[in-house]
């Protein structure tokens, strides 16, 4: 059975193959393994694994394989040394997709136009809309990122606060004209 | 000129000293990939890799270690890189250690059915220990070198020879 002085010695006969063992240490696995038959199998096990793995080299190449190594290297040298102004226009040109895609997909998921709450208001109230269409005509089906009325920009501020409104606070409509944003 | 010298002389501009880099360590470098992957053509191709490497990074190495562990360290990481993509299979030329004609077919065989439980056993080893343990053997590198190529202290690379040693052994173990 294996004692904690095996599991020691375990460390030390590893440490002993490996050839880094100080003179106690050593001096303090010998006496173990005098008294000690599996530990003395574990190293002339240990010892035989050592010896097979040191002993299983694959074959030098030869000159033929060093030609060839120093030529591939030198035309892959050259190939990579012409890279970097490839690799910078290709990169700037990475960046450049990236950008116009993110745009796209910024101006997709962000300026979506909620037609939900534009219908709501109509529901809630008409005559808003309906003055609206007096004074600037139809509206355009362009609702991104609100009503156009003309030249005129209509943005929902807050769609649950307007429904708490009634048609005297028109706040919630900011109306953007050629002169800049303006309240209704 | 030393190894300093050839990095100084490379960041002035002079690209052509890096091939007395190559020179210098290529051979050293390929074998040590060959007794890992054994196999001549990855190993070149590994190597190549790591001096393309080298040849990119070599302006911003700082010469916090030397210029010999820094290669086996971009070397070691292209290798990794390699054998996690390729499934490692380390037992291909094992019958060609069959052909011994001084040798009785029976030992021959046992020789080989050895050689290849010993491999496949040395594939199921976690990968740092593997090569901590293939360095110490084929490269005789001590633990503190070994720690600055692979990553992790001396005392890891060291306990990583251990754990190694000791899986083997009780893998091949008498059965």
């Amino acid at each position: 059975m294996k004692t904690r002085e095996c599991n020691e010695a375990e460390k030390l006969i590893i440490s002993d193959l490996d050839e880094c063992l100080k003179p106690s240490e050593k001096e303090r696995l010998e006496n173990h393994l005098r008294g000690c038959a599996p530990c003395r199998q574990v190293r002339e096990e240990s010892r035989a694994l050592l010896s097979a793995i040191a002993s299983d080299l694959p074959e030098e190449p030869g000159e033929e394989f060093w030609k060839l190594y120093h030529q591939s290297l030198d035309a892959r040298l050259k190939e990579q040394a012409l890279k970097p102004v490839w690799a910078f226009w290709w990169k700037a040109a990475g960046v450049f997709v990236a950008a116009v895609i993110a745009l796209v997909v910024i101006r997709v998921a962000i300026f979506q136009p909620d037609n939900r709450q534009i219908a709501d208001l109509r529901v809630m109230s008409p005559d808003i809309f309906q003055e609206l269409e007096q004074v600037y005509g139809p509206t355009s089906d362009e609702l991104s990122p609100g009503l156009l009325y003309g030249d005129l920009l209509l943005t929902v501020v807050d769609a649950r606060a307007a429904a708490r409104l009634d048609d005297s606070d028109v706040q919630w409509f900011e109306v953007e004209d050629e002169t800049g944003p303006l309240y209704l | 000129m030393n190894d300093a010298d050839l990095l100084r002389e490379f960041r002035k501009g002079n690209k052509e000293v890096f091939s007395e880099l190559v020179s210098r360590y290529s051979k050293p470098l390929t074998l040590m990939i060959l007794r890992i992957v054994r196999d001549p053509e990855e190993a070149r191709d590994i190597s190549q890799m790591a001096f393309l490497r080298a040849y990119e990074g070599l302006h911003k190495f700082m010469m916090v270690s030397s210029i010999k562990t820094w290669l086996y360290t971009i070397a070691l990481n292209a290798m990794r890189d390699h054998l996690r993509k390729r499934k490692v299979t380390l037992v291909p030329d094992i019958l060609d250690q069959l052909a011994d004609p001084a040798e009785p077919i029976e030992t021959s065989l046992d020789r080989a059915r050895n050689l290849e439980r010993m491999r496949k056993a040395l594939e199921t080893l976690p990968e740092k220990q593997r090569l901590t343990l293939q360095l110490r053997i084929y490269e005789e590198m001590d633990y503190k070198e070994i720690a600055k190529v692979l990553g992790g202290t001396e005392g890891g690379a060291r306990g990583n020879f251990f754990q190694a040693v000791k899986a083997l052994r009780e893998t091949l173990g008498p059965k």
